[in-house]
């Protein structure tokens, strides 16, 4: 008996113990690589500014759909055509049914703070392709801090009651959970100072247009000029966004669209004004991505002659859109209504590579333009300012205009809300500039007030409960 | 020890001394159980009329003088029907005793061995064949729901062949409950291979192959396991030949199955008025309304088709099975195979499985025996889109399209444009009926079990025992999207496969002693294991056929997406010991060891000790009860141990990595993945205290027993501040309690000669707490996790109805001030938890002569359920959905007091301001208890003389009804198929509901 238990007890003993080194214990993952390779070379890097690009359209609370719109159905550019459930809330401007683009552009800029941390010690390897990825992976940092800024903090100077927060600026590349801790949301100015740093970075560092790449689906100096010239645009900077672009149209090969080619243009897969556009592959969706979740299966109802098939057709012109177009204009042609005489759909998404998909260009000329005329007219040059606005006009089909002062700057304004309808401007621009937001009447007519608290979105209620340090935006 | 020994030698040697003054001639013998073939240890050997006697020994043997005349020998064994033989002239006498099922003797399979029930300290449940013969009920689980207590089983989908939740002893984790699946020893796969339907690996496995499920539920009996040990076992036992005999066997049935109560949908007249009245009530002109749903009010202009009658069916379904059993003395197979097809009520939704299982036993030598065991099997199954807010899934679409829109042009049978007035304008402009008809969703699964052990006898009392083993699933799952479907005619046809291959195997060894010392009986079992689950997965999408009866992907003339390559595995590895011991079978006791490790555990955690002490007492053999004759039989038991749960851990989700996802511009990209090196094993202390009881003659048994889970080190996933690009990483923290109470009850309430009545009941109350959360917070927000509360429970604002001055909805804010919208989440409350608070079953068994009738109900209660068909179905005209008859109690007029509001054409009383709710009104919950006739049963044996007449052995028909009759106060089709059921998340939008059955069958022993 007690030989059998001096066996049990050496044979528990060796096997307890051999357990504890076991090699077969060991994981060895075959789909993923550790951090020495993964970040071993220019390739990874450029895997993690790749990843950060792929977001902006992926993301169909961002540039894939949402923010193209909501800046029109917030305001009064639309209004429903088939009651899916989708832009209702928007339309009425309920609260807390707005932009919710928090989490993905934290992931692009932690995609892009990755490629940043790690390029320095890379960059021996080709110092041409580091210094390219760098650019990019600023590019799209600006691009992610300041679509956080216009979303959930005032433009420095447009302040209401003196709130002046925008959004956390994180210090630097989470590799780790060492690297994470709360951090307290910065003021606009603060956020805009990043931006600015950034795109200048990336001016200095992108290839000029055409040298990299003839496409304008990834950033070149030239586009991050005129990015820079929008956000100039936004904080008030007038002169400086006109100057900006201004040498954007004398640099870029992007060319404005005329009155016999504006309306096929949307239907080009590149479009011919795009100075930065998002590319959308067909590896780049599942099966039902484009009649569920696309641009276009919003703003067209079914039509199986363009392969929009099903389209779920959520959003029309508001009356109000369609009353402000000047006789001859060639875009109030972008609007159809093959159901129903009062159904205007827009012809601006078209899907025009099958399936719904279409590259989304978030930059174009005419915009270029834009910034030039109202920066020139609000910096005190009407003349400068009235001259770029006519060129605009003389390729939409109008006369030009004569406009001075007040109504110069109405004048620009009006043609943004056409030129850029379904493009998200609207809501921004209005916002930018501390005006109130008028309304459809058949969204009840009545103007949402520039102190509205709906006028920022809610940080959502998941970043409040993880970072203490957070405060929520007044009102909610 | 010594004295011990000393007393054994000088008892033996008394009775050696005993025998030898009467000794005439020697019977000898081995004693057998008839239903398992096994060796019978202990059973006492008696000589008829006189003190001359011998218990066998642990392989069942015995030896015992008798006269030269002979005499009658008397076999005796606790929980056996005892058994006289005539010696005669005999010297070998082996005898097989068949078990009494009344009572606590039968054995059980334990991890890794097998013991009687009345030696067990651990809570262990069991089902035998007999139970679960014949019903048309595709896998066990789905066979076993409702009869073992603490075991809740629900149907999480009614598709044929779909799969079911099966937790032991409540919700012991956050992160995933899924119990340990063990088949003659092979740790098999659990739950969904495939993804065209719901589906279920469990299913691969004929029920009527099955001899008998254990179901581990405490420490005690589980702790062998170590990791993988918290949230149960279920070791399942396929059937096996017996010596000398040879059974075959077939059965057959076929019958129909019906849908069980679906809503009352409104026909086109009555969604022509109510559109109409919200149509004017929006300001908008009837004729609008006329021109898209019909004029109520003319004939002519309606076109009423009836979508749910178009889309659910009576749907056949049969079974055939056939099985060969039998063997020598040394050699016993199991032979069988089955053929099952089963369609659902719903067109185009079925199962057919064919399986095969051969178990072979040898025995080459004294010493060693040899078992094979192979089951075969492969599954068929055309899938449902179910569970979600979809536009192409049954049971959504088939209840809200609109009723004036005709599927089908009468004229030319071919499908009509959806809607037929607005194409595009309703569910994607997708004509369900068409869809579904056109669309293919299909699962191939081929699966084999096998194991191959061998056994070798060292001595009498130390055994060796290795097995290795392999469970193998195979499986493709094809989606063709043909472009004759309208919202797919862009994509020229679309084809998706997806391949996907499971691999585990495991091997273990284990040495087996076994030895009694007078009455100290020992047994100890030492044992290692190994276990590999190797995962693959390929699928590709193509587009383009040029013809649309061409499918294959070499045929399409483009890719579409990105295919998916997967290719991951995790390992296991563990050695165990467990000893028990017992006097005089009086006092037991027993302790388990195993020291496990995972590949899945964080480096700094890999390898954990899991333990188990259990204890148990039978007063029936203390000498104070020998007197009572009220009690049979009489056990306590309490276990108390520390097992671990490593279910929710990803395969590498501790090694800190980086993966390949999404291309831009032709450079594929990169994310990191934050692992967390520390991440191990959730820690589940279980207690037990239970009590066996038999009285009144058998008559009434069963056991009740009291648990307690508090399982800590919670796999969460601990929220990250979002700013730093990570939603929260998987960590160790937090606790849950699940305890509760279980009684089983078998009785026998009526033998009276020909009629019997036996019923089997059980029943469990159970509790779900957290106790302790991350960081130690009291709650992790609104809506969210809360200590004190349940693991899952429903959050929402308290609905007000309908305003009578105005017809609109309003709802209670925070304060308790009315309002009709613009609520928040911190309005909600917690109005209920989908978690039941008590469940079980209740079988009847009438027999009267050669006729059974058997009645099982399952039930369950004190659960929320939260419906989210009403949102499409009771939004009282607003939109495009059809509507449920009810609506038309609608608001009309300013005072009137009605659950249905004012009509209002896109739903939004538009104004500015208005908004919406932020979450869920209570409007949408109900109670989900239910009663349920699972199943009713009539069997008929043909009469043995008839019978054998015609040479055959036994021949009963049957008829039985499954899910007959329901009784709930449920607000929605099916209260057992619903969302967050246990604690499965997901929609609670169209599910699929289980439906009625009826079959008929006759089965034939040769």
């Amino acid at each position: 008996m007690k030989k059998v238990f001096s066996i049990y007890i050496l044979i528990a003993f060796l096997g307890f113990t051999a357990c504890e080194d076991l090699e077969f214990l060991e994981p060895k993952p075959e789909d993923r690589l550790t951090r020495e390779i993964a970040l071993g070379d220019l390739n990874g890097v450029a895997g993690h500014v790749a990843r950060g690009y792929h977001r902006l359209h992926s993301n169909f609370g961002w540039y894939g759909q949402n923010f193209m719109l909501n800046g029109d159905a917030l305001a009064d550019n639309v209004d429903l055509l088939n009651n899916t459930g989708r832009y209702v809330g928007q339309l009425v401007n309920a609260a807390r049914t707005t932009y919710n683009i928090y989490g993905a552009a934290y992931q692009i800029i932690n995609d892009e703070n990755i490629a940043l941390e790690v390029l320095p010690e890379l960059a021996s390897e080709d110092p041409a392709r580091a210094q390219l990825l760098e650019g990019q992976a600023k590019f799209a940092r600006a691009l992610a801090y300041f679509d956080l800024a216009r979303v959930y903090g005032y433009e420095p100077g447009q302040e209401v009651g003196g709130f002046n927060l925008a959004v956390a600026i994180t210090p630097g590349a989470v590799l780790g959970t060492s690297n994470i801790e709360e951090w307290p949301r910065n003021t606009n100015v603060e956020v805009y100072t990043q931006i600015k740093s950034d795109l200048q970075d990336a001016i200095n560092l992108l290839p000029a247009e055409g040298a990299a790449s003839s496409s304008p689906y990834l950033p070149s100096r030239t586009a991050a000029k005129a990015f820079l010239a929008r956000v100039n645009l936004y904080e008030g900077s007038y002169a400086t966004a006109a100057q900006l672009a201004e040498e954007v149209m004398a640099e870029t090969g992007a060319t404005l669209t005329t009155a016999a080619n504006h309306l096929a243009s949307w239907a080009t897969a590149q479009h011919p004004e795009a100075i930065f556009s998002l590319n959308i592959s067909s590896l780049d969706w599942g099966t039902v991505t484009g009649v569920n979740s696309s641009l276009a299966t919003i703003t067209n109802t079914n039509d199986p002659s363009r392969g929009l098939n099903s389209a779920q057709g959520v959003l029309r012109a508001s009356v109000e859109l369609l009353a402000s177009f000047e006789a001859g204009d060639i875009r109030r042609d972008l609007w159809v209504n093959p159901t129903g005489p009062d159904l205007w759909e827009g012809r601006k998404w078209n899907g025009e590579l099958g399936g719904f998909r279409e590259h989304i260009p978030i930059m174009r000329y005419s915009e270029i333009l834009l910034i030039a005329a109202e920066g020139r007219a609000r910096s005190g040059n009407d003349a400068a300012g009235l001259a770029h606005v006519n060129m605009l006009r003389a390729n939409r089909g109008l006369t030009a205009s004569t406009a001075t002062g007040g109504a110069l700057t109405t004048l620009i304004l009006d043609e943004r809300r056409k030129e850029f309808v379904l493009e998200g401007q609207r809501w921004f621009d209005l916002k930018r500039l501390g005006l109130a937001i008028p309304k459809a009447a058949a969204q009840g007519g009545v103007a949402l007030p520039y102190t509205d608290f709906r006028v920022l979105a809610n940080i959502p209620d998941g970043a409040l409960s993880n970072n203490t340090l957070l405060t929520q935006n007044p009102g909610y | 020890m010594k004295r011990i020994l000393l007393t054994c030698f000088m008892l033996m040697a008394m009775m050696v001394s005993i025998s030898a003054w009467a000794q005439d001639r020697t019977v000898t013998g081995r004693v057998t159980g008839a239903d398992d073939g096994l060796p019978l240890p202990q059973v006492t050997v008696l000589l008829k009329g006189t003190t001359t006697g011998t218990p066998t020994d642990a392989d069942g043997n015995y030896r015992l003088a008798v006269p030269q005349s002979g005499g009658i020998l008397v076999f005796r064994y606790l929980g056996y029907v005892t058994q006289e033989i005539d010696v005669q002239n005999q010297s070998i006498i082996n005898v097989q005793l068949a078990p009494d099922a009344q009572s606590l003797g039968e054995v059980v399979v334990t991890g890794y061995g097998v013991e009687k029930k009345r030696d067990i300290t651990g809570a262990i449940s069991q089902v035998r064949a007999d139970e679960i013969e014949n019903l048309p009920m595709q896998s066990f689980d789905r066979a076993v729901q409702g009869r073992i207590a603490g075991v809740q089983i629900q149907a999480s989908s009614g598709q044929p062949g779909g799969s079911l939740n099966l937790r032991i002893r409540g919700i012991n984790s956050l992160a995933n409950n899924t119990p340990l699946y063990i088949v003659d020893g092979v740790q098999v796969l659990s739950g969904g291979v495939a993804g065209q339907a719901s589906n279920n690996a469990l299913a691969g496995l004929n029920p009527e192959d099955i001899a008998t499920i254990e179901v581990l539920k405490d420490a005690a009996a589980a702790a062998i396991y170590g990791a993988q040990a918290a949230n149960g076992v279920v070791v399942i036992t396929t059937k096996r030949g017996k010596q000398n005999t040879t059974d075959f066997a077939v059965s057959f049935q076929g019958g129909f199955v019906e849908p069980i109560g679906l809503y009352d949908m409104m026909n086109a007249q009555q969604f022509a008025e109510i559109k109409e009245v919200a149509y004017v009530n929006a300001g908008l002109p009837a004729s609008s309304a006329w021109a898209r749903f019909g004029n109520p009010n003319d004939a002519s202009t309606l076109n009423n088709f009836d979508w749910a009658d178009a889309m659910f069916h009576t749907g056949s379904l049969y079974s055939a099975n056939a099985r060969l059993s039998g063997g020598s003395e040394k050699t016993q197979f199991y032979l069988s195979a089955g053929q099952e097809l089963q369609e659902s009520f719903i067109i185009a939704s079925s199962w057919e499985r064919q399986s095969m299982r051969l178990n072979v036993q040898h025995q080459a030598t004294d010493k060693l025996t040899v078992t094979a065991n192979l089951g075969v099997s492969r599954q068929n199954q055309f899938g449902s889109i179910a569970n979600g807010n979809f536009v192409n899934g049954p049971f959504q679409a088939a209840f809200t399209s609109q009723p004036n829109s005709p599927a089908i042009d009468p004229e030319t049978g071919a499908y009509n444009p959806y809607p037929v007035q607005a194409p595009g304008s309703h569910l994607f402009g997708y004509n369900i009926l068409e869809g579904v008809n056109l669309e293919r969703r299909e699962n191939f699964v081929g699966q084999v079990q096998s194991s191959l052990s061998l056994q070798y006898k060292i001595s009498p009392a130390f055994t060796v025992n290795v097995l290795g083993g392999l469970d193998w699933a195979d499986t493709k799952a094809i989606n063709e999207r043909p472009a004759l479907i309208p919202v797919f005619a862009a994509t020229g046809g679309q084809v998706f496969e997806d391949y996907r291959t499971s691999l585990n195997w495991n091997t273990n060894a284990t040495l087996n002693f076994n030895k009694s010392y007078g009455d100290h009986n020992v047994s100890a079992i030492l044992g290692t294991e190994f276990f590999r689950s190797n995962f693959n997965r390929h699928t590709v999408t193509v587009r383009g056929f040029s013809n649309q009866s061409l499918r294959l992907l070499s045929q399409a003339t483009n890719y579409f997406g990105s295919p998916v390559g997967t290719k991951t595995y995790f390992t296991r590895a563990g050695v165990f010991m467990r000893g028990n011991y017992n006097y005089k079978s009086k006092y037991y006791f027993n302790a388990t060891v195993r020291r496990d490790g995972s590949s899945r555990f964080g480096a700094q955690n890999r390898v954990g000790t899991f333990y188990s002490f259990g204890a148990s007492w039978r007063p029936i053999e203390e000498d104070f009860m020998s007197s009572q004759n009220i009690f049979n039989d009489l056990k306590l038991r309490v276990s108390y141990g520390v097992l671990g749960n490593s279910n929710g851990i990803g395969n590498f989700q501790a090694v800190p990595s980086f993966s390949s996802a999404a291309q831009y511009q032709g450079t594929q990209g990169q994310v990191l993945n934050l692992a967390n090196d520390q991440i191990t094993w959730e820690r589940s202390e279980q207690y037990n205290i239970g009590l066996d009881y038999a009285i009144l003659e058998n008559r009434i048994s069963g056991s009740l027993d009291f648990f307690r889970n508090d399982t800590g080190d919670q796999l969460f996933n601990t929220p990250l501040p979002i700013e730093s690009s990570f939603g929260g990483i998987i960590s160790n923290v937090g606790t849950v309690r699940s305890e509760g109470i279980e009684l089983e009850v078998q009785s026998t309430n009526i033998d009276a000669g020909d009629f019997k009545w036996q019923s089997n009941f059980n029943i469990t109350f159970q509790n779900n707490e957290v106790l302790e959360l991350p960081g130690g917070v009291e709650t992790l927000g609104p809506g969210n996790l809360t200590v004190g509360q349940p693991v899952s429970f429903n959050w929402g604002v308290n609905y007000a109805g309908i305003n009578p001055a105005n017809g609109r909805e309003m709802y209670y804010l925070a304060n308790g001030d009315l309002t009709y919208g613009n609520l928040g989440v911190n309005d909600g409350y917690v109005t209920g938890s989908p978690i039941a608070d008590y469940f079980g079953g209740l079988n009847n068994s009438f027999t009267y002569k050669n006729l059974t009738l058997d009645v099982f109900i399952q039930f369950q209660g004190g659960n929320e359920v939260r419906n989210g068909d009403l949102f499409n179905l009771d939004e009282f005209g607003n939109n495009q959905n059809n509507q449920r008859v009810r609506n038309l109690q609608y608001w009309r007029n300013p005072g009137d007091v009605t659950t249905i509001g004012r009509p209002f054409q896109g739903g939004v009383q538009r104004g500015f301001g208005a908004e919406f709710p932020g979450v869920n009104g209570t409007r949408q919950f109900s109670d989900g208890t239910y009663a349920r006739i699972k199943n009713i049963g009539l069997t008929y044996n043909l009469p043995s003389d008839f019978v054998s007449r015609i040479g055959l052995s036994n021949v009963s028909v049957f008829v039985q009804a499954i899910n007959l009759v329901t009784w709930t106060k449920y607000d929605g089709v099916d209260p057992e198929v619903t969302a967050r059921n246990n604690d499965v998340g997901g929609s609670n939008f169209a599910v699929f509901p289980v439906g009625k059955q009826y079959t008929g069958g006759i089965s034939i022993n040769f």
